[in-house]
C-alpha cells in the first residue's frame, strides 16, 4: 500500500471512528454507561492516536494522547463522566475531527484551533489530576495495585538519581509491518539515559519455510540507566503496547520478581537467567535457589493462570495494560466474528463506475431487444428475454451496493439536538425509527443539509420553551421524531415535532406584507403552509444563531427537488408539525414511461404514473385546461404547449391526444402527449449545466435506439399545471362575473 | 522539472531563435476562417442531426448522443452574431473540452467545414482585431494571416464560458 | 536490495547493495535466501554497499546466518560500512557480527 493510499485509509477510518465516538458519547447521556460503550469511546481515541502516530501526525497524537488517558481512567472507573465532562469530551472529539480534517486537506491548523485544543487539554487535566482516592470502591483492587506499584517505585528509587531499570521487550509480530522499527525505540531509550546492556534474542526465528521477512521475531532484554520515571519509559512504547508484551522492572526489584519475569517469558529459564546474571541484576546463586523454589510451587499450583493475572500479581507492568489484556483474554473465547470482518471497503468511484457500466448494459440490452424483435426469430427472442431478466437482476443487485441505511444520518442529529437544546435552554428528546431503511448513498450526502435545516427549525421555532409548554399543559420535554420508511418505490422521511405548529396567521401576514398573496384571497391552511417554501419568507420573530437567517425552506425545497423528490407539511396549531420528504430510491437508473409529443421524446418516471387514457374520452371542464376524471377535476398541460414544440414536418392530421395522469405527493395532474410507447428502464444522464434554467426537465436519457429522451420533472410540471389552471380558473371566473 | 519563466527571460529566449508556436484547428463558418486551439478540441464528427431541446435560444441547436454522453451543440455563428448556420453536406461538429469557472464540460460546435491543423507562431498573432470583424473583442485571442486569408483565433473560454451560456439560456426562458 | 553471488571451490561471496529494510524485506528475503547454493561452504558477506538497514534487515541477516549454519557452512562478515556498523552495534550481536569498534 502506498503512503498516500494508507493515509486515505487513515482519514476514512478516523472519520468513522470519530463518528462512532460521538454516537457512543451521546449514548452516555441516555444512561448507557456500560463497559461496551466506554470501550467504544476509548477504542476510537486509541486507534486514532495509534494510526496518527504511524504517520507522524504529532498534533493529533499529542492531543489524543491526553484524551485517551482520561478515557482509560473513565473506563477503569477512576474518573466519572458527568454531564460537564461529557460535553468536554464531545468538544475534544470535534477538535480531533478538525485536526484530522486539516491534515486530510493538507493545510496547517490555525493558531485559534490549536489554542482551543490547549484549553480543552487544560480542562481534561483538571480531571486527570484529581486525586486517585476518588476511585470507585469496586475498582479499588486494581487502583491499589497501581498505587502500590508507584509507591514501590518511589520507595526504591532515591529521587533524582540515575539507576538501572530492566526492560523485557516482546514486541508484537506486526510491529514492523505497521511501520514501526524497534531500532527507533532503542535509540529513543538511549536518549533517556544510558543503555548499559542490550541482548538481542533470536530464539524465535523460525524455519526458513515459515520465515516471513515482515514479521518481527527478535526480542530484546535491555538495561537502562536513567533518572526517568516509569511513565516516561512506558511512553516510549505507547503505540505498540497493545500488541506487545513489555515488562519494565524498576531499579532494586526483588529477586523473586526477576524470577517471575523469567518464568513468564517464553525463551526458557536458563537463557534469561544468564542474561540477568550478566546484567548484574541477579547472582548465579540467588537465581538457582529461586528457580528451584519456583519449580516446587509450580507443581503444587495446578490451576492454569491467565498471563495477565500473573502479571497483575507481579506488578511488572502498568495497570491499564493488564486490564486491557485481561479483557482481551476473557473476551476472546466467546467473541463473535465482528461485522467489520464481513464487509470490505470499496472506493466510491469504483462503485459509481460499475453503476455507469451497468447503465450502458441496460441501454445495449434495449437495443438488442429492438433488433431481435425485427428478426422475429423465436429462439433469439427467448434468449434475449433471458438476458433481459439477468440484466435487471444485475442492475438491482448493483444498485443495492450503493444503498446505505439512513440510521447513520439520523444518528448525527443526536448531537445537534443535544447541543441546540442546551443552547436554547429547552428540553428535547430525539426519537428515531426506521433507521434501517436504505437509500442511495449519493442521496444521503445531499440530504444532510436540508434535513439539518428542518431539524434546526423544529428545535428553534417548533418546540416551545419549557415555560410555554407548561402554560399549554404539555410535558416539559419536547419530542422530535425522525422516521423513515419505504413506500411504493419511494423512500419517505418524516421529521415531526410536538411543538406549537406553524403559525398560519403570521405566515399569512408576512406573505401579504411581502406582496406574495392578495390580502383578500382565501387560502386553505394547506396552501398557507406551502408558503413557507417561498423564497425569503422566514417567520422567526427574532433571528437566532440557528435558523431564520433568510436562507430557508425555499432552499430546502429546491434541494429536495433536485433529488427528484418532494416535500410537504402537515401542521396542527398547538400540536406540532410534520415535514414529509419523498425521494426516489436511486438517481442512477429509473423505470420510466416513454412518451412523445410532436417529435420530441420524453420519459415520465414510472413511480409518478397513475393511469393513461384518451384525452377525448374524458369530459372537459369548459374553457379550462382541466378534465373531469371520475368526478375529480384534473388540471393538465400539453407538453407541446408548455415546451413550445414545433409540429412535426409531416404531421399526421388526426393524432389522438393521450392523457397521462401523474401524482406526486398529494397533487395530481394530467400530462397530454401524442404517443405512448410503454415502460422502459432508463439510465439517467444529467443534462449539461447549460440547461440549468430549463424547468420541467430533470435530466436526459438514452433510448435503445440511441435517441435522446428528456426525463420530465413531475413535481415542477405539476406545480406549473396547477399554477396555470388557477390562473385560468380566475380568468374564467371574471368572465362569468362580467355580464352580471 | 519545469519552472515558470518570467516574461523577461521568455523574451530573451525568443530572441535566441526558439520561437513559441501553437497549433490551431481551423474551420470555416460561411466565408470566414476560424481557429481553435488544438488542445481544446477532442474530435470531429459528421453532422447527423441533433435532438432539439425545448425552449432553447437559437445558438443552442440541441444535444447529441456522443457514445453515451449527452452533449450540447452550439451554433457558433449565432454566438458570434452571424446568421444561423445552414446545414449542408459538409457540415460537421467539432467536439471541444473546456474548463471555465472551475468546471469541465464538453460542447459540440457546428462548422461548415473543417480545414486543417496549422502551426502559428505567437509572433504572427496580432493582438486585437484591428478592423471591423464584428465580433466582441473578448471572444478573440487574436488574428493571424494564412495563405492571404485572415484566421480569427477564438478565445473559447470567453466565447463559450459555461456561466455566460447558461445565463443566455436563462434569459431566453424568462 | 540486490544480491551479487560468486561461487568458487571453497567460498561463496555475497555482496549486498541498496536498502535492506522492511520496505524491501520480502524481495530481499527471496534474493538472499531463495538460493542456498554454496551455503555449505564459507560464506563471505559484504555489506559495504548497503545504504540503509533496519530491524527487518538485521533480522534477515540473522536468518541468513542460521540458514548457512544449517547447511553446514560458516558465515563471515567480510566488509561493512558505518551505517551498518552503527545498527549492528546497537543490537549488540555476537560473532560474526561484531565490528571493530565494538568491545570484543
Amino acid at each position: 500500500m502506498s503512503m498516500e493510499s494508507a493515509l486515505q485509509t487513515f482519514y476514512a477510518e478516523a472519520e468513522e471512528l470519530l463518528h462512532n465516538m460521538e454516537a457512543a458519547l451521546l449514548r452516555l447521556e441516555d444512561g448507557e454507561a456500560d463497559s461496551e460503550t466506554m470501550n467504544e469511546i476509548f477504542r476510537a481515541a486509541h486507534t486514532i492516536k495509534g494510526s496518527a502516530g504511524l504517520f507522524g501526525l504529532h498534533a493529533i497524537v499529542g492531543f489524543t494522547h491526553v484524551v485517551e488517558n482520561l478515557l482509560d481512567r473513565a473506563r477503569a472507573g477512576t474518573v466519572i463522566i458527568d454531564t460537564h465532562l461529557q460535553g468536554v469530551l464531545l468538544r475534544c472529539r470535534d477538535h480531533m475531527a478538525a485536526l484530522v480534517a486539516d491534515v486530510a486537506n493538507g493545510r496547517d491548523s490555525t493558531p485559534d484551533l490549536l489554542q482551543s485544543g490547549d484549553l480543552l487539554l487544560r480542562e481534561l487535566m483538571a480531571y486527570l489530576e484529581a486525586p486517585r482516592s476518588d476511585a470507585v470502591a469496586a475498582d479499588a483492587s486494581e487502583t491499589e495495585q497501581a498505587a502500590a506499584a508507584a509507591a514501590q517505585d518511589d520507595a526504591n528509587i532515591p529521587p533524582g538519581r540515575a539507576d538501572t531499570w530492566h526492560l523485557s521487550l516482546r514486541l508484537g509480530p506486526d510491529v514492523l509491518r505497521n511501520g514501526m522499527d524497534p531500532l527507533s525505540f532503542i535509540r529513543f531509550l538511549g536518549t533517556l539515559g544510558e543503555i548499559t546492556q542490550l541482548v538481542t534474542l533470536d530464539d524465535h526465528l523460525p524455519d526458513l519455510e515459515s520465515y516471513d521477512a515482515e514479521t518481527l521475531y527478535l526480542a530484546f532484554e535491555i538495561d537502562l540507566r536513567t533518572d526517568a520515571g516509569r511513565a516516561e519509559i512506558e511512553d516510549v512504547f505507547t503505540f505498540v503496547r497493545d500488541d506487545s508484551d513489555i515488562r519494565i522492572l524498576p531499579p532494586y526489584t526483588k529477586v523473586e520478581e526477576y524470577i517471575q519475569l523469567i518464568h513468564s517469558l517464553p525463551e526458557g529459564n536458563q537463557r534469561l537467567g544468564e542474561i540477568l546474571i550478566q546484567s548484574g541484576a541477579l547472582t548465579r546463586d540467588s537465581l538457582e535457589r529461586a528457580l528451584t523454589t519456583q519449580a516446587i510451587i509450580n507443581q503444587q499450583e495446578q490451576k492454569p493462570q491467565l498471563l495477565g493475572e500473573i502479571l497483575a500479581v507481579q506488578q511488572a507492568i502498568p495497570n491499564e495494560v493488564v486490564s486491557a489484556a485481561l479483557e482481551r483474554q476473557k473476551k476472546s473465547p466467546e467473541r463473535k466474528p465482528a461485522a467489520e470482518a464481513r464487509t470490505i471497503r470499496v472506493d466510491a468511484e469504483k462503485l459509481d463506475h460499475l453503476i455507469n457500466l451497468i447503465g450502458e448494459l441496460v441501454i445495449s440490452r434495449q437495443r438488442v431487444d429492438l433488433l431481435a424483435a425485427q428478426t422475429g426469430s423465436g429462439p433469439l427472442l427467448e434468449a434475449v428475454a433471458a438476458l433481459g431478466g439477468f440484466t435487471e437482476h444485475i442492475r438491482d443487485a448493483a444498485l443495492t451496493l450503493r444503498m446505505v441505511q439512513i440510521g447513520d444520518t439520523f444518528q448525527r442529529f443526536r448531537r445537534i439536538v443535544r447541543d441546540t437544546a442546551h443552547e436554547l435552554g429547552k428540553s428535547i428528546d430525539l426519537e428515531i425509527s426506521g433507521a434501517e431503511t436504505e437509500l442511495d448513498r449519493s442521496m444521503v450526502e445531499k440530504l444532510t443539509d436540508p434535513l439539518t435545516h428542518i431539524v434546526r427549525n423544529a428545535l428553534d421555532h417548533g418546540i416551545e420553551s419549557v415555560e410555554t409548554r407548561r402554560e399549554r399543559g404539555k410535558s416539559d420535554t419536547g419530542t422530535l421524531r425522525l422516521s423513515a420508511y419505504h413506500d411504493a418505490g419511494n423512500i419517505v422521511i418524516e421529521i415531526s415535532d410536538d411543538g406549537g405548529g406553524l403559525n398560519v396567521e403570521k405566515i399569512r401576514a408576512k406573505a401579504v406584507a411581502n406582496g406574495l398573496i392578495d390580502p383578500n384571497l382565501e387560502l386553505s391552511s394547506y396552501d398557507l403552509h406551502q408558503l413557507i417554501f417561498h423564497p425569503g419568507l422566514s417567520t422567526a420573530e427574532k433571528v437566532t444563531d440557528l435558523s431564520g437567517r433568510g436562507v430557508g425552506m425555499d432552499v430546502v425545497k429546491r434541494n429536495i427537488e433536485a433529488l427528484q423528490g418532494g416535500i410537504d407539511i402537515e401542521s396542527t396549531p398547538g400540536e406540532g408539525t410534520l415535514f414529509r420528504i419523498r425521494l426516489p430510491l436511486t438517481l442512477a437508473i429509473i423505470d420510466g414511461f416513454h412518451v412523445a409529443a410532436r417529435n420530441t421524446q420524453f420519459i415520465i418516471p414510472q413511480t409518478t404514473v397513475l393511469e393513461c387514457m384518451d384525452l377525448a374520452s374524458l369530459p372537459a371542464v369548459k374553457g379550462r385546461n382541466c378534465v373531469n376524471l371520475r368526478g375529480e377535476p384534473i388540471p393538465f398541460i400539453r407538453l407541446s404547449d408548455i415546451f413550445a414544440l414545433a409540429p412535426a414536418a409531416f404531421a399526421v392530421q388526426d393524432v389522438r391526444e393521450k392523457l397521462v395522469v401523474v401524482q406526486f405527493g398529494n397533487e395530481r395532474a394530467g400530462i397530454v402527449v401524442e404517443h405512448l410507447y410503454g415502460e422502459v428502464q432508463t439510465v439517467v444522464k444529467p443534462l449539461s449545466p447549460i440547461f440549468q434554467a430549463l424547468k420541467g426537465v430533470g435530466g436526459s436519457s438514452l433510448l435503445g435506439s440511441g435517441d435522446i429522451a428528456f426525463i420530465l420533472d413531475i413535481p415542477q410540471l405539476i406545480e406549473l399545471a396547477i399554477l396555470r389552471e388557477a390562473r385560468q380558473a380566475a380568468q374564467a371566473g371574471r368572465k362569468q362575473e362580467q355580464p352580471l | 522539472m519545469t519552472t515558470r519563466q518570467n516574461p523577461r527571460q521568455h523574451n530573451r529566449v525568443a530572441a535566441q531563435e526558439v520561437i513559441p508556436t501553437r497549433q490551431f484547428l481551423t474551420f470555416r463558418i460561411g466565408a470566414e476562417l476560424f481557429g481553435m486551439e488544438l488542445g481544446q478540441t477532442r474530435e470531429i464528427l459528421e453532422y447527423n442531426g441533433v435532438t432539439e431541446v425545448p425552449l432553447m435560444p437559437k445558438f443552442l441547436r440541441g444535444v447529441i448522443n456522443l457514445r453515451g454522453e449527452v452533449v450540447p451543440v452550439i451554433d457558433l455563428a449565432v454566438r458570434l452574431g452571424r446568421n444561423p448556420l445552414q446545414v449542408q453536406r459538409r457540415t460537421c461538429i467539432i467536439v471541444v473540452e473546456l474548463h471555465t469557472d472551475d468546471q469541465d464540460y464538453v460542447l459540440g460546435l457546428l462548422a461548415d467545414a473543417v480545414s486543417e491543423v496549422v502551426e502559428i507562431a505567437d509572433s504572427e498573432i496580432d493582438d486585437a482585431p484591428a478592423f471591423g470583424s464584428n465580433i466582441r473583442a473578448e471572444f478573440i485571442k487574436g488574428i493571424a494571416k494564412r495563405d492571404n486569408q485572415f484566421v480569427v483565433l477564438l478565445d473559447a473560454n470567453n466565447a463559450l464560458s459555461m456561466r455566460d451560456l447558461a445565463q443566455l439560456v436563462e434569459n431566453q426562458l424568462q | 536490495m540486490d544480491v551479487n553471488r560468486k561461487h568458487n571451490k571453497t567460498t561463496t561471496t555475497l555482496r549486498l547493495s541498496g536498502e535492506c529494510t522492511i520496505y524491501h524485506a520480502a524481495s530481499a528475503k527471496d534474493a538472499l535466501l531463495g538460493d542456498s547454493k554454496g551455503f555449505d561452504k564459507t560464506v563471505q558477506l559484504h555489506l559495504e554497499q548497503i545504504s540503509e538497514i533496519d530491524t527487518a534487515g538485521v533480522q534477515l541477516l540473522l536468518m541468513l546466518q542460521r540458514v548457512v549454519q544449517h547447511a553446514g557452512g560458516t558465515l563471515r562478515l567480510q566488509s561493512s560500512n558505518e551505517t551498518v556498523d552503527q545498527v549492528l552495534r546497537i543490537f549488540n550481536l555476537p560473532a560474526p557480527w561484531q565490528t571493530q569498534e565494538a568491545p570484543a
